[in-house]
């Protein structure tokens, strides 16, 4: 007992800085109410998604025909669809979908956006031009369009949404990361190491590009809530998800027929968008906030 | 005599701007003795800082060597490769320590990782790690073991620039160059920090190139001291006969505009420091000079030897130097 003592005395003394840190994020976090819902609406996200099997009262592809279009009762708390699949169990599969689509699409982009950009950002010239043109390219076009484009051209399914997606945002990334990294490599310490004979790769990786990265990690919890919307979007207009995935881009798409008469097939999947949005935008503003000790407030 | 360590010839740099060619050094030369303090110095924009970048070979766009050499050990730095350069000379032959010790560190990287990474080249990285902190040790930091798991900013300033000297020194270089080194520190660690630069290199029996505007770093430290005007090598010689007897009048007017004795009246150099896009033709002084004669505006004068080991780039010093200006 004693020993374990001193094991997390030691480890507090050790990782002191970090602790210092986590402990100022979290009053920050806890400061802003706005951030806290987030925060928590997220969390809750996260929680059904991971639980969804235990959790959903019936099967999400279940049909039951004799049940269809059944309005919200004690048996189907947010009613049943056009094939008498049960809403809730769809809209909770629903979440690991949505947050599965957003999680590889930020994985493919954060880095390829990043590397790009630190290396059109330190070589400059024709590497540069390239690259950035590139990037011009894609963001001359709305994003929702662009991966609609893109989307259709590889044909409908949930990996080609998120390949398309992924294909519209790395340029902000980009753009982010050689902004920083035009001004990074001008300061005294990337001098100092080339003085030193450090090889270019060496800095790029290990002094431009963990500098560069919270701009950018933090444009990507920005993001989060237009990825959601966008899949969303693209398996509304049949781009994205292929029935019977409890998608809910999906769900809204085919609920809409009914929206006059069994008005609960399409709103609670519409509700589900909304929450999640919602919930990645407060947090992604509030990450924001307080990242930026400019913005932070009343301390 | 002493051996050459590092010997500039004849270098030229120009800036391509678009206002125009920046003629910023014109043809420079410049000795370093084995185990000396150099002091160059000059006013701002007058060249001394691109000459130290120079010798790693490190000016920036759109900065360009012209001409030259530039002999370090013998060998010409300007004409190996660059891959030689950093191998062979960047960290292991010749340092430089940087103006703003706190910018000059690595951000995100703890104080002992960066002594260590500049010892990676030499060593593996166990051994490295205990060599850094015996070098934190050395440039009296204390509780070394803490401060090399800290990250730069939470050092102050003078604890900053002691880092760096660690840093630059771990690699026993044989020449060091100094950039503006004690500029951003106050007086009293200024002193600090250039005792214990002194007492380093001693032991570890490097050469100094300080770069600097302040000539009392230079009367207290160097040996030898360089003095730049608009890109030109006016004066060159021992601390002591360039200082307290100096011949070019640059130098003289610089020597009059230190406030020295309580009531007396500075005199400053009358004008300004020339546009080097169009540099004065001949000396480059001669617009600002009170002993300009016809022969400055048309002719670059030639470096004449005044006493041993002391020459100046002056005319008035042409056949024995009568005329010579006289010292505040």
């Amino acid at each position: 007992m004693e020993y374990l003592q001193n094991r997390i005395a030691s480890w507090k003394e050790k990782h002191f800085s970090e602790i210092s840190d986590a402990k100022e994020i979290t009053h920050a976090i806890k400061k802003s109410p706005l951030t806290m819902l987030g925060f928590s609406i997220i969390m809750a996200l996260i929680f059904v998604a991971i639980l969804a099997p235990s959790i959903a009262p019936y099967d999400p592809i279940a049909m039951s025909l004799s049940n269809r279009l059944a309005p919200p009762s004690m048996s189907h708390l947010l009613g049943t669809d056009e094939l008498g699949r049960d809403i809730l169990s769809r809209i909770i599969y629903g979440t690991g979908v949505a947050l599965k689509i957003m999680i590889i699409v930020l994985l493919i982009d954060l880095p390829l956006g990043l590397f790009l950009g630190i290396i059109a950002g330190y070589f400059g010239g024709w590497i540069d031009e390239i690259i950035m043109r590139m990037a011009d390219i894609f963001m001359a076009f709305p994003r929702l369009i662009l991966a609609m484009a893109i989307g259709a051209a590889l044909g409908p399914s949930l990996v080609n949404t998120m390949i398309a997606i992924a294909i519209t945002m790395w340029p902000t990334y980009a753009r982010l990361a050689r902004g920083e990294t035009l001004s990074i490599k001008e300061r005294a310490f990337i001098e100092a190491e080339k003085a030193l004979g450090t090889s270019k790769a060496k800095i790029l990786f290990s002094s431009i590009l963990p500098l560069c990265s919270s701009t950018t990690i933090i444009r990507a919890t920005l993001d989060m809530g237009d990825v959601i919307r966008i899949a969303a979007g693209m398996s509304f207009l049949g781009l994205g998800a292929q029935p019977p995935t409890p998608e809910w881009g999906l769900m809204v798409s085919t609920g809409r027929s009914f929206l006059v008469n069994q008005w609960w097939v399409p709103t609670f999947p519409g509700f589900a968008i909304l929450l999640a949005v919602l919930g990645f935008n407060l947090l992604g503003d509030g990450i924001r906030d307080i990242s930026d000790p400019h913005l932070r407030r009343g301390e | 005599m002493s051996e050459v360590l590092l010997e500039i010839k004849d270098l030229v740099i120009n800036f391509y701007t678009y206002r125009g060619v920046v003629k910023a050094i014109n043809g420079v030369n410049l000795k370093i003795n084995k185990g000396e303090f150099f002091g160059l110095v000059g006013e701002t924009g007058c060249g001394k800082s691109v000459t130290g970048s120079a010798i790693l070979n490190l000016v920036q766009n759109p900065g360009k060597i012209e001409k030259g050499e530039i002999l370090f050990k013998g060998e010409d730095i300007l004409s190996m490769n660059e891959d030689d350069i950093r191998e062979r000379i960047r960290g292991k032959e010749i340092t430089m320590i940087m103006q703003h010790p706190i910018a000059a560190l690595n951000p995100v990287m703890k104080n002992g990782d960066q002594i260590a990474e500049a010892l990676n080249k030499k060593m593996g990285e166990g051994e490295a790690r205990k060599r850094s902190i015996e070098m934190l040790k050395e440039v009296n930091i204390p509780e070394p073991e803490r401060v090399a798991k800290q990250y730069p900013h939470q050092l102050s300033g003078g604890m900053a620039q002691r880092v760096m000297i660690a840093m630059m020194l771990s690699t026993e270089p044989s020449l060091l160059i100094a950039d503006e080194p004690t500029t951003s520190l106050d007086v009293s660690i200024q002193a600090q920090v250039l005792k214990l630069l002194e007492d380093l290199i001693k032991k570890h029996k490097a050469s100094v190139l300080v770069i600097t505007h302040d000539l009392s770093i230079v009367a207290e430290t160097c040996d030898r001291v360089g003095v730049m005007y608009a890109g030109d090598m006016v004066e060159i010689g021992k601390v002591d006969q360039t200082i307290y007897n100096p011949k070019h009048p640059y130098t003289v007017g610089l020597m009059k505009a230190i406030p020295s004795d309580y009531g007396k009246e500075l005199v400053g150099i009358k004008g300004n420091v020339p546009d080097l896009v169009n540099p004065p033709s001949g000396c480059r002084f001669h617009p600002r000079c009170d002993y300009a004669m016809d022969i400055c505006k048309e002719e670059k004068p030639k470096t004449i030897q005044v006493e041993a080991d002391h020459t100046v780039a002056c005319f008035l010093y042409e056949g024995g130097g009568s005329e010579r200006p006289h010292t505040a």
